[in-house]
């Protein structure tokens, strides 16, 4: 059995009668109408979404497809669903790369093999380009949650690849924590005892047969189980499944999860009470988060990255083995360590020798910098670290294709701000060590240098991923920047307070680099402006001040504020 | 600085037209054993520009490697041994990178080349 994990806030679980009465949970989901249940954004472009329980009427998309229930954890919402597609793609993309080898590897000395790697070979384009039909190329087809609800840490993912590809994603996910494949739901345990005792001798050929160890693990969502209830729980589910194998609570072959769902006034979304029962196919791993976390990391600067955002940046950049991994910020490397974990070769730069170079002191007077703190984790620095400048790169003119992935965080100037070379007319005196002056870099044109220097760069296929900051006052979707050769993939939006929130947009390489393109499309969009630029003096202006700008009295601001601001969601949420 | 960067790296000064490849002064050349990739390897081959790459090695005191290179050499184990070590254990410390056309310097120190240009040059 687990100890109930972040999703369930602790409750009293001795004391039999909580203090203040429990919500009246069926008022509430009454009067609540599909839109306002479905407000919350789903973080990926276009998903394909169908709706609770409508599995038959889509059996043409669903074609070839397995059914899981992902459970995630109550965290970042908006990136939950477009990690797990991200990583899906990149185990479905690797799963084609292993079958066309072996087919390759039967075919080598035939006359026909030839034909067949071409026939192969132009399908690996087409499918990189994205010319499958429409919702057939989705790495993974979501089914709502019961009730549609969208907050709801239960989403229904139909995956191609089958067991082996969905504990694949699982086991490099951050967000979701197993993916079960569902045996029954139900409103009551009674019916789900029901339900689960129907496929029983069916079920028990594969699963819980004598020589197969298992254990049960109780999850609670919206409520609190003491030992004793699970175990009681547990125990009742005897009947209903049979399993023969021998119990083994600490490494067993197969486990068995009883999700319980209750409704809680306590800041979750207000589940309707339901009981699920699955096969664990596959469970999320957070150790790396405590291996990696910042607070014991030696060398850090003011804008060092979380790691847990660190890794669903490079999750869904879908950095794997052997990936060459560009971070054009690269700062104290934070955005770099988990790629490494992740078996990528490196390479960062950045305008400021201090912080590449030279790094810091520790508590204990040693200098650390970038390369001890690969050391310190006993992972591969990167292959290269450069002083340049994105604005003029001095990557050779023919370069292309080179990149797997660009992982970064711009600076864009609330906490850091950008940099740039500058051309002036003066007299320059050259000597050994010559400081150039640099400019202030705004965040637009930094942007446009960034998604030129991708599109170059990058295998076609490859993917960009970074932060671009957003205030729900002034943020629009054509403020996302665009370029000829990048797809938008997806666009997740943490909340850092009510008046400043930065969004993850990742971003792939759909075709080749075509310069006269991209200066045309550049040409016609105009110079690069963006309106959070204005930033800076936005998110350092009172209240007051900010109420006065818009014509209100402070306390309409104040409302107006609050009605923008998501209900029960913050930073992690 | 490994020498896989610098066949990435050309001099970037406004209107210098021929400023690749950079010309490698070696001051401290230092060998640093890194695993050994060869999926990684087959899959960089194709990007890398070899005339660049010997030059580079032959500056940094590494002298055995083919003048001329095809796909077919990238099953040959002795080959990709010549080439991961060029390529990724053989370290520029101390020392600049030329710019083949104005002669400029960029300094490589501590292993780190400075690629930042000055007001007048871009």
């Amino acid at each position: 059995m687990t100890v109930i994990g972040d999703a369930c806030p602790p409750a009293s679980t001795t004391t039999p009668a909580p203090l203040l009465p429990p919500p009246e949970p069926a008022a509430v989901t009454a009067g609540l109408d599909e839109p306002q249940r479905a407000a919350l954004p789903l973080g990926i472009l276009n998903p394909a979404v169908i709706p609770y329980g409508s599995s038959a009427q889509h059996a043409q998309l669903l074609a070839g497809r397995s059914r899981y229930l992902c459970y995630f954890l109550h965290r970042h919402l908006e990136f939950r669903l477009a990690e797990v597609e991200c990583l899906a793609g990149l185990v479905q993309q690797q799963q084609r790369q292993k079958e066309r080898q072996q087919q390759k590897e039967q075919q080598d000395g035939q006359e026909e093999g030839r034909e067949a790697q071409q026939e192969a070979e132009q399908q690996q384009a087409k499918e990189q380009q994205g010319e499958q039909p429409e919702g057939q190329q989705r790495a993974v087809v979501w089914e709502k949650p019961f009730e549609n609800w969208h907050d709801s840490p239960l989403w229904y993912a139909h995956m191609h690849g089958g067991d082996s590809a969905a504990a694949a994603v699982a086991a490099r996910s951050m967000l979701c924590r197993v993916v079960l494949e569902l045996w029954g739901e139900a409103d009551s345990l009674e019916e789900l005892r029901r339900v689960l005792a129907e496929r029983k001798e069916e079920r028990r050929a594969l699963w819980g047969r004598p020589d197969q160890s298992f254990k049960y693990v109780v999850e609670t969502y919206g409520c609190s189980y003491s030992m004793q209830r699970q175990v009681e729980l547990i125990e009742s589910f005897d009947g209903c499944n049979g399993f023969q194998g021998p119990i083994d609570l600490r490494s067993p072959q197969l486990r068995f999860w009883i999700v319980v769902c209750k409704p809680n006034g306590q800041g979750l979304p207000h589940l309707k009470e339901r009981y699920y029962f699955g096969r664990e196919v596959g469970a999320g791993d957070r150790t790396p988060l405590a291996t990696y976390d910042l607070r014991r990391r030696r060398y850090l600067g003011p804008t060092s990255m979380d790691t847990e955002m660190s890794f669903l940046m490079c999750n869904m950049a879908q950095v794997r083995r052997y990936s060459l991994v560009l971070d054009p910020f690269v700062g104290t490397g934070s955005v770099l360590v988990p790629a490494t974990h992740l078996g990528a070769l490196t390479l960062g730069a950045d305008i400021d020798i201090r912080v590449i170079k030279i790094g810091k002191k520790d508590a204990a007077g040693q200098p650390v910098n970038i390369w001890t703190n690969f050391a310190d984790y006993g992972l591969q620095p990167p292959l290269g670290l450069l002083r340049c400048d994105l604005h003029t790169a001095p990557f050779r003119d023919g370069l292309r294709g080179v990149l797997d992935a660009i992982v970064c965080d711009p600076p864009y100037g609330v906490r850091a701000g950008g940099k740039k070379s500058v051309g002036r007319e003066r007299e320059i005196k050259p000597h050994g060590d010559y400081v150039p002056s640099t400019a202030p870099y705004t965040v637009a044109e930094c942007m446009h240098d960034l998604l030129d220097c991708a599109a170059r760069l990058l295998v076609v296929g490859g993917r960009l991923a970074y932060w671009l900051p957003a205030a729900p006052d002034f943020y629009s979707e054509e403020e996302v920047p665009r370029h000829p050769a990048l797809q938008l993939v997806a666009n997740c939006e943490q909340l850092l307070s009510s008046r400043y929130s930065r969004r993850l947009i990742i971003m792939q390489k759909v075709q080749r680099y075509d310069a006269a393109e991209a200066e045309a499309y550049f040409e016609a969009r105009g110079p690069p402006v963006l309106s959070i630029d204005c930033i800076h003096e936005h998110v350092y202006k009172t209240p007051a001040q900010l109420a006065a700008d818009a014509g209100l009295s402070l306390a309409e601001h104040r409302a107006v504020q609050a009605a923008r601001t998501p209900l029960n969601r913050g930073k992690n949420i | 600085m490994r020498l896989l960067c610098h066949n990435m790296l050309q001099c970037h000064i406004k209107g210098v037209v021929n400023g690749y490849p950079l010309k490698i002064e070696a001051e401290k050349v230092e060998t640093r054993e890194t695993d050994y990739e060869p999926d990684f390897l087959r899959h960089i081959f194709p990007r890398i520009q070899w005339d660049a790459l010997r030059e580079a090695a032959a500056a940094m005191g590494v002298d055995d490697l083919p003048e001329s290179v095809s796909e077919e050499m990238l099953e040959d184990e002795s080959f990709l041994k010549q080439f991961h070590h060029a390529l990724l254990e053989v370290h520029l410390e101390q020392g600049a990178l030329v710019c083949p056309e104005t002669g400029r310097k960029f300094v490589v120190s501590d292993g780190i080349p400075n690629l930042l240009l000055r007001e007048d040059e871009c």
